[in-house]
């Protein structure tokens, strides 16, 4: 049977006011990043880092691509972070980076996904010619080498950073529209649905308004999924000296290190900062979608408060049902 | 079905479960899915237990066989499988105690007591042919070759019915009746003296679930194991069984003959029930069911857990709990103080 | 109101509101090469009279779910027409279901889980039919929604509006899917197996709520079980369906206690019915429901049937219509 006892009270506590829109489901997503340790710290990491890049002229004042000495000094008491091999600031270089790197990781995500979204929705939701039509071209783009499509498209377009992204969301959207669309057949087929069409409403509303909501978690999840996409791999991009050289980025700070041959001379202060800091911000957003996946796969979190619940009884691994006698 | 209306005699009885309490621990605090439930199956009888979603009977099935994972735990009462208490059972063999035999879970699970669940795909392991599945069981637990355990999985399906052609196909080449009849053919393999069913029938047609059951029917009577048979149908409840017990939330309200239980229910909650079942035959009259629906059982009402839906009992008694009492021959019910009572019965 | 099956009896004096003739329905499975066919639907034919409750009862696998989809048009037939008051809306709307179809015809689903959005208030739910049809406007909406839910038995209305559907229990969602459907005031409901999830409780005050708006509203009904006595119960006619064929349809009673064809006769065996005595009756059953794929010439119900003769594998039985709109395809009577 179905049937579940209803609760005798609403269980997160009554809505205060007349809500038309279940907010506390739709924004689950937050709730869920709040509560699980590890997403907990990787939003941590990830905001330190956005703080970092937008408020770089207090950190580092000054114009990062000043000369401000001699080239390939060791870290001390003047450069915290030494002189990279132009004679710039490293320290400054590697904050200002922050702000051209995450830009061009959220903006490839939000662009990759508003795509990945319309289309996976549209493919989903009508079905027919125009599913067959929206899934080759998916595939296509799924099929195709990324790196090389991605120089290709950045040696031919004029390198600036909206160049980069918009060439980076066209090589990504496809994966996450692929998940969309097939998200959005299998909502498309819930009674709910299926009640909005007799009840009248029209197809543009069904989609914002049924199937949409269903799907931030998956949004939001893939947002952060091509954000990292975005920062590594405009990281490799500049790296190849594809983008605009005279941006500061994490990027282009190890072009520069690889040009000035600092892995020869041991001047690991020039490339190993910038790194260090692309490999941290995926780490951050990478834990922050494990918290995601929890909303995605609700048992993971079941099994989570359940662990918690059994904290300190040594009912963790039992082979059969545990017997613990109590007065009755 | 034969009507049983004398208690059973100590020595044929096969499953004594006395004062069960079952519960979950959840974040919210904990379940109280079973609350001091008592009832006995005697030899070669089916025992029926009905009662709507959350009454508890599913667990206490779960429970006879230790299957429950936490955060169910089991926290008060016996559960006497001839004579062997199952909650004191572990993953080793104890010594035999007073000529009783006494298991180790392994060896009491499915060649003692089985169970066919209520959807047979929940039981059969889709990527692996069903004599493989018959004949991995009949392996471990008999120690004997293969070839005999083969043997052993053709004679299953011939009691069943199945077509022994039909051993070696995989679940999903079965139809939905043959693969119910399958799951059966594997929980008695080890020739089990307690068979119990959870709703074996509910997903299949009612065709195929008559035929079923007429099947288990003549099983019984040949092989002579006892059923308990869990569902919430009690229209296809009182055809099966010898007696019946009545669950609401997660307390035993009513045990009675099945015949006995149709003709004269007590408990208002048996009444309520069945005014929710329509007839095929005989005057059409209006039913109307029970208002309200199962109580929250983390905070159960008190006293009698049906009260807030009961339209019978007045002045309503919320706080002493109702006595399981034996109000007629072989009839028992819930009572508690001010309840009405048909005349002849004691209070 | 005479029911009858419309190419034998006499025309009734009134139209019947809703009539399906010949509806086919057929679903292409696997091989590009050669694609094969599920006939989910076979030549169904029959009508509803106004305020009538009309019980399709069949097994899984009969076509009854398929049935009420075709006719609510979210899935489109293989042919076949479907008329309302007389005028076939396959031919007057080809496309799309005009707004008005949507305001006679409503439906209510199986699952009471998953037919309200879990995402919006129930008074959000109520009140769009009622925006989109434009029953009502600015502050009328909120009184409707609330009349609504007090004609549906949830009370009070002010507080169930505000809540969300995972607050409130099966049986309470079942009654917001029939609030739903009568916001447009339609005049035939599709419930398609409206109290089979449902705790058996509870079943009852479900039922009696759509006799209710049958009798006070006018409103008919096609009540989709695979449960006899619920269809008993509830339904002035029942007509049984097996593999995409109706092969019985009659009044209720007379139907349950004079079961003419062999299937029908089957399954009122079946159905365990304690007031008949406690004794188990044996069913002759052999086999099970055929496939539906690129099914044998004959009646789908050959195999199985304990009267089979020749003909039966060779044709489709046509109608024969017994006394009082009791009709039947069996070759037993043609």
């Amino acid at each position: 049977m179905a049937e579940q006892p209803a609760p005798t009270q609403p269980i997160l506590g009554a809505p205060q006011k007349p809500q038309r829109v279940d907010w506390r489901r739709r924004f689950q997503w937050a709730s869920i990043i709040i509560s699980h340790p590890q997403a907990r710290i990787g939003l941590f990491i990830v905001v330190a880092l956005i703080l970092m890049g937008v408020f770089a002229p207090l950190i580092a004042p000054g114009d990062p691509n000043e000369f401000v000495g001699m080239p390939n000094q060791k870290p001390g008491d003047e450069f915290i972070l030494g002189v990279d091999p132009l004679g710039r600031n490293e320290f400054a270089l590697v904050v200002w980076g922050a702000r051209v790197s995450l830009a061009i990781g959220f903006g490839t995500a939000a662009l990759g996904m508003l795509i990945a979204t319309t289309v996976g929705m549209i493919a989903g939701y009508f079905g027919g010619l125009l599913d067959d039509i929206l899934v080759l071209i998916m595939n296509l783009f799924l099929v195709i080498p990324g790196l090389p499509l991605l120089i290709l498209l950045a040696a031919y377009l004029r390198p600036s950073t909206a160049t980069v992204i918009f060439t980076l969301a066209i090589t990504g959207w496809a994966f996450n529209a692929r998940i969309i669309r097939a998200v959005t057949l299998s909502l498309r087929e819930k009674d709910y649905v299926a009640a909005a069409i007799v009840a009248g409403e029209d197809n543009l509303t069904i989609i914002f308004r049924q199937i949409l909501p269903n799907m931030i978690n998956l949004i939001v999840g893939g947002f952060i999924g091509m954000s990292i996409y975005g920062i590594a791999s405009s990281t490799a991009l500049a790296f190849l000296g594809l983008t605009n050289m005279e941006d500061v980025s994490w990027g282009t700070n190890l072009f520069y290190a690889q040009n000035g041959n600092s892995l020869l001379l041991g001047a690991w202060w020039v490339f190993v900062p910038s790194g260090f800091l692309v490999a941290l911000s995926a780490l951050g957003l990478a834990w922050i979608n494990f918290g995601m996946d929890e909303i995605t796969n609700p048992r993971l979190r079941a099994e989570r408060e359940l662990r918690k619940a059994l904290k300190g009884t040594k009912l963790e691994r039992v082979r059969a049902t545990p017997v613990i006698r109590r007065g009755h | 079905m034969d009507t049983n209306t004398a208690p059973t005699p100590k020595k044929d009885v096969v499953l004594d479960i006395r004062d069960l309490y079952v519960e979950y621990l959840t974040p919210r605090g904990p379940v109280q899915a079973v609350d001091g439930v008592s009832f006995t199956i005697g030899r070669g009888e089916v025992f029926g237990l009905a009662g709507e979603s959350g009454c508890g009977k599913s667990t206490i099935a779960h429970t006879i066989l230790r299957v429950l994972r936490p955060p169910a735990v089991v926290t008060g009462g016996q559960i006497l499988y001839k004579g062997v208490d199952v909650l004191e059972l572990g993953d080793e063999a104890r010594p035999a105690v007073d000529g009783k035999p006494s298991w180790s879970l392994e060896a009491f699970r499915w060649a003692e007591v089985s169970m066919v669940f209520q959807s047979a795909m929940n039981s059969l392991n889709p990527v692996v042919r069903i004599s493989d599945q018959i004949i991995d069981t009949v392996v471990k637990h008999w120690k004997v070759t293969p070839k005999q355990a083969r043997d052993r999985a053709a004679e299953l399906f011939d009691i069943v019915n199945i077509d022994k052609r039909r051993l070696d196909a995989y679940p999903h080449e079965l139809s939905g009746g043959m693969r119910q009849r399958a799951v059966i053919a594997m929980a008695l393999a080890l020739k089990p003296s307690l068979l119990i069913m959870d709703e074996p029938t509910t997903a299949l047609d009612v065709v195929v679930q008559r035929d079923i059951l007429q099947q288990i029917e003549q099983l019984q009577e040949q092989l002579g194991f006892s059923i308990l048979f869990i569902t919430h149908d009690l229209s296809l409840m009182v055809e099966f069984s010898d007696r019946i017990g009545i669950m609401y939330a997660g307390d035993l309200v009513e045990m009675a003959p099945a015949s006995e239980i149709f003709s004269n229910p007590i408990h208002p909650y048996t009444q309520g029930l069945l005014t929710s079942f329509p007839s095929i035959t005989g005057e059409r009259r209006p039913l109307t069911g029970i208002p309200g629906s199962p109580p929250n059982l983390i905070t159960p009402p008190p006293g009698c857990r049906f009260h807030p839906r009961c339209t019978k009992c007045q002045p309503v008694e919320t706080v002493a709990a109702p006595r399981f009492e034996e109000v007629l021959p072989g009839h028992w019910v819930a009572v508690h103080a001010g309840m009405p009572l048909p005349t002849g019965a004691k209070g | 109101m005479s029911n009858a099956h419309p190419d034998h009896a006499p025309q009734p004096a009134t139209e019947p509101m809703l009539e399906v003739r010949g509806l086919v329905k057929r679903f292409a499975v696997g091989g590009l090469v050669r694609p094969r066919h599920v006939h989910a639907l076979n030549d169904v034919s029959f009508s509803v009279a106004r305020g009538q409750v009309v019980a399709l009862v069949g097994e899984s696998g009969s076509g009854k779910s398929t049935t009420a989809r075709v006719i609510i048009r979210l899935l489109q037939p293989t042919a076949g027409e479907i008329l309302l008051d007389g005028v076939d809306v396959l031919k007057s709307e080809p496309r799309k279901a005009s707004l008005d179809f949507r305001r006679r015809v409503q439906m209510i689903f199986q699952d009471p889980f998953s037919s309200l959005s879990p995402n919006h208030s129930i008074g959000y739910q109520l009140e769009r039919p009622l925006l989109i049809h434009k029953r009502a406007s600015g502050r009328q909406v909120r009184e409707k929604v609330h009349e609504l839910l007090a004609t549906a038995g949830l009370n009070p209305p002010e507080e169930m509006a505000e809540k969300f559907p995972f607050e409130l229990s099966g049986g309470q969602r079942q009654r917001v899917a029939i609030a739903r459907a009568l916001a447009v005031e339609p005049e035939l409901i599709l419930a398609d197996e409206p109290i089979s999830m449902l705790d058996v409780s509870i079943r009852m005050g479900v039922l009696n709520l759509m006799q209710r708006l049958k009798e006070e509203r006018g409103i008919g009904f096609l009540y989709i079980t695979h449960d006899l006595a619920s269809a008993r119960y509830i339904g002035d006619r029942t007509m049984v369906m097996y593999a995409g064929h109706v092969v019985e349809s009659g009044e209720s009673t007379e139907l349950m206690e004079n079961p003419k064809h062999p299937y029908t006769q089957l399954l009122l065996a079946a159905v365990p019915n304690p007031q008949a005595g406690l004794t188990t009756k044996t069913v002759q059953a052999r086999g099970e429901v055929p496939s539906l794929i690129d099914p044998p010439p004959g009646c789908p119900f050959a195999p199985r049937c304990p009267q089979v003769k020749d003909i039966c594998r060779q044709a489709m039985p046509t109608t024969t219509n017994l006394a009082s709109g009791h009709w039947l395809r069996c070759h037993l009577y043609s």
